[in-house]
């Protein structure tokens, strides 16, 4: 019975442990300076059959250091995509958005955060994570049955008021669970090849070109073969691109 | 009979028209007339053709003919004028409307002017012709002179030129005291821009206020040396103005004349010339060639002219960022108020300072220009040249005119990084890599961020709070309004009681106080508990039916408690010390009250 405890023990540490050597390994080759093995470690990490699956948080962290090794190569356009990806999980990782900042200059793309103020609120809206936006409208649920009870039980102007300022901070709280909530977020790929991708009608080469993708544009994926995406944009058009010219935002 | 008739016949005949006619006399045909107020004038001079319709307000002129050799205009509004007059016994009314048009000769001769027609109550009225004369003035030929040119018949858009005006009489002629120049062109020459150029220039001996131009403007003239036109000296002025020409074309300047002379003064003021003399000019015209667009820089900002220009700074030794002050100054013959001066922000060779702006000074004999710059380096050695693309007429094609370089001194910053050969250059470069190990967090650890409440549970609470809330409300309310003021009473009634208790100093105080908490608690009036029986009150009045089973236990000790302190407090009240029983035994009895109460539940209230 021990030695099967044993087993058991050692069968649930030995992924973990891997894991951890996976990203071990891809830290001890980014030192090393040998970014593509750094990418490849990393990679496996995002990927392996985890028993003790990764929080968000150490996800976004994989996934900003995929960012790091990919800048590192001189490919500054799929380093956009992994800092993409990684904000999109982990929106206030301040590293992160500098370094997609720096790689956008870097592929003569717009910064990523205008600073205006519709880029701003979008920003803002965006910045808490699912599980804050809805842990926010929690608390601000509990907030609001604290003046109605008193509004049920002595009436009056002043816990009426409190009730409508309470109400008005759980609506303001409710914006950005229910973006989480109702957004789809799809399946987000994002064109990591410059300057510009050839869309088309099938997946062939040989086919005329229908549009095409400009760089760090997002896309949504619908179908896929093994060399081809089937890709979605945002006014509606679709049509077929290499796949090794787009980067997946949800790995 | 019939002589009476007769003679009544004759006095009707002879008897004046109003008999016959309502006052006034414009129930007959109006009347018209065109003259001239002199039929002979000398070339020079002005007259008026007088056109009057009698009889009628209610006319206009339809348009006035052209002469040749004569301005006629510009058409002035009308004077109106109402006469009466009583003649022998009658009222006679009369309304005229006046037209002086203006008359002015543009050279001698004998001129028709034709018939002018009007509208006059509808109808077309022509007037008649007249004749005017105009004669040279030989007189004033021989005693004046006038002389209108300009500095070149022919300028390049953009170029500046001016015109001169010298004009005199006679030196001999003492008594001349007016002169006035018409130039038609003063002020409003289409195609071209006056100059602010100063005048008259200093050191000049001037003549002020005594010459005028088109009889309006009193200008400053300039006397210069007298000049000898056949054998007699002549007293000359002198008069210019710079103007810009701003479109190709030829620009006409009209004839101008010198009307010189003598004005006395006489009774009341009235200013009589008792002496005048004309002297005309011709037309000339200017030519106005376009800028050549061969050989035209694409830095062209439209300077035109010979200029000359030279550039001072305000600093020569300063700091990597430290601001230089670089005036440049260009001056000479050319349009100094209207070209763009050189920015240079844009230029390659001042890639080594940062530009943050420029000050202007603009003016007919100068501009100037100072650029606010800032050294952005060590490097940087001396403040190159300005250039500035002038086309220059007399040379016919473009020239650069640019200031010497002026040698200056950059130092580094204290504690700054000597940039520059040599030094590192500073990139921007990505943060570095989180190389914390990663699948040790737990979900809701600081590592491992929060984790997430199912959305279940956060939509049962949006909908579940506000039912609750609800449900609460409904029930509350099925009692009343809670912020009604009875409500608010009866909640405070406790509060109160212990407020009143602590100031009675007597039994009655006390008893009284209760009194009020009891009523506030049943929703009463003050005095409702005055004489009640609390046992009888209480079965009366718990919720349902009257049941002896609801009111046992402890609300039934309650209601003795508090009959047995009422009953004490009154004897209390009656007696002759009237000594308080004590505020705190009130209290217990009276939260035992409410306490028994909430035990059987909530009274309807108000129910005897």
């Amino acid at each position: 019975m021990k030695l099967l405890a044993l087993i058991g023990l050692l069968t649930l540490a030995a992924p973990a442990a891997d894991q951890e050597g996976s990203f071990g390994r891809a830290v001890d080759a980014y030192r090393r300076g040998d970014y593509e093995a750094a990418e490849s470690y990393w990679r496996a990490t995002l990927e392996e059959p985890l028993t003790t699956p990764l929080t968000t948080k150490e996800r976004a962290r994989v996934l900003y250091d995929l960012g790091n090794a990919a800048w590192r190569r001189g490919e500054a356009l799929e380093a956009v995509g992994w800092y993409t990806a990684c904000i999109r999980i982990d929106p206030r990782n301040r590293d992160a958005w500098y370094n997609l900042n720096r790689a956008r200059s870097e592929s003569g793309l717009e910064p990523a955060d205008r600073g205006d103020l519709p880029a701003t609120l979008r920003r803002l809206v965006r910045s808490l994570t699912a599980a804050e936006s809805a842990w926010l409208v929690l608390a601000a649920t509990l907030l609001l049955a604290l003046p109605l009870v008193g509004e049920a039980l002595r009436g009056g102007r002043a816990w009426k008021g409190l009730s409508l300022a309470a109400a008005l901070l759980l609506l303001v709280s409710l914006v950005p669970w229910s973006r989480r909530l109702f957004d789809d977020p799809g399946d987000p790929y994002l064109v990591i090849a410059q300057p510009a991708i050839v869309l088309r009608a099938e997946p062939r080469e040989d086919l005329p070109a229908i549009g095409a993708l400009d760089a760090g544009e997002e896309v949504q994926r619908i179908d896929e073969l093994a060399d081809w995406l089937r890709i979605e944009r945002a006014d509606g058009e679709q049509g077929w691109v290499p796949r090794d010219t787009l980067l997946a935002l949800i790995p | 009979m019939a002589r009476l008739f007769a003679l009544l016949f004759a006095l009707a005949a002879l008897a004046p028209p109003p008999l016959f006619a309502s006052a006034g006399q414009g129930r007959g045909e109006p009347r018209v007339t065109a003259q001239l107020r002199s039929g002979v004038v000398r070339l020079g001079d002005r007259t008026a053709l007088v056109i009057e319709v009698e009889g009628t307000r209610r006319a206009r002129i339809l348009a006035l003919p052209e002469v040749d050799g004569l301005a006629l205009g510009p058409l002035p509004a009308p004077s109106t004028g109402y006469f009466t007059s009583f003649v022998n016994g009658r009222i006679s009314e009369l309304n005229t409307v006046t037209w002086a048009i203006p008359v002015r000769p543009q050279r001698e001769g004998q001129f028709d002017i034709p018939p002018i027609e009007l509208e006059i109550e509808g109808k077309r009225v022509r007037t008649r012709g007249v004749n005017l004369k105009v004669v040279a003035d030989l007189r004033g030929e021989e005693l004046g002179f006038l002389e209108i040119r300009a500095s070149s018949s022919k300028v390049v858009e953009g170029q500046p030129f001016s015109i001169e005006v010298r004009f005199g009489w006679d030196a001999s002629l003492r008594s001349i005291n007016y002169a006035d120049l018409s130039l038609p062109w003063w002020g409003q020459m289409p195609g071209t821009l006056e100059l602010d150029s100063a005048w008259p220039p200093p050191g000049a001996k001037v003549i002020q206020h005594s010459v005028t131009v088109n009889s309006a403007t009193f200008v400053d003239v300039e006397e210069i040396e007298a000049v000898d036109v056949g054998g007699r000296p002549y007293r000359i002025l002198r008069l210019v103005r710079h103007l810009v020409a701003t479109r190709p074309g030829l620009i006409e300047f009209p004839q101008g004349f010198l009307d010189f002379g003598r004005i006395e003064s006489r009774i009341f003021g009235r200013r009589e010339k008792t002496a005048s003399h004309f002297v005309r000019w011709p037309e000339f015209y200017v030519e106005v060639v376009p800028l050549p667009e061969e050989g035209q820089p694409y830095d062209y900002t439209g300077a035109v002219g010979t200029l000359d220009v030279q550039a001072t700074v305000d600093a020569r030794d300063v700091d990597v960022g430290d601001s230089i002050k670089l005036e440049v100054e260009w001056t000479g013959d050319g349009n100094l108020e209207f070209f763009g001066p050189p920015d240079l922000a844009r230029m390659e060779a001042f890639s080594g300072f940062r530009v943050y702006g420029s000050v202007e000074d603009k003016g007919f004999a100068r501009r100037t220009v100072t650029y606010d710059l800032a050294p952005i380096s060590v490097d940087v050695e001396e403040i190159p040249p300005v250039p500035l693309t002038v086309y220059d007429p007399e040379l016919g094609s473009y020239v650069t005119v640019e200031t010497e370089a002026i040698p200056i001194r950059v130092r580094p910053l204290k504690g700054a990084v000597e940039l520059g050969s040599g030094a590192a250059d500073f990139e921007l470069d990505v943060r570095d890599i989180d190389a914390r190990p990663v699948g040790n967090a737990r979900a809701g650890s600081a590592l491992g961020g929060l984790r997430e409440p199912p959305p279940a549970l956060v939509g049962a609470t949006l909908v579940g709070v506000p039912l609750l809330w609800l449900g609460l409300r409904t029930r509350v309310r099925r009692r009343g309004a809670p912020d009604a003021p009875i409500e608010r009473r009866r909640r405070r009634a406790r509060k109160r009681l212990a407020r009143d208790l602590a100031r009675a100093r007597t039994a009655s105080d006390e008893l009284a106080a209760l009194h009020v908490f009891l009523a506030a608690r049943s929703r009463e009036a003050d005095q409702a508990w005055v004489g009640r029986d609390p046992l009888a009150w209480l079965r009366a009045n718990a919720l349902g039916a009257p049941d002896v089973n609801r009111v046992n236990g402890r609300g039934e000790d309650a209601a003795a408690r508090l009959a047995e302190l009422i009953a004490r407090l009154e004897r209390s009240a009656y007696a002759e010390e009237n000594g308080p029983v004590g505020g705190k035994e009130v209290l217990r009895v009276a939260d035992g009250w409410i306490g028994g109460l909430e035990r059987i539940g909530e009274t309807t209230g108000g129910r005897a």
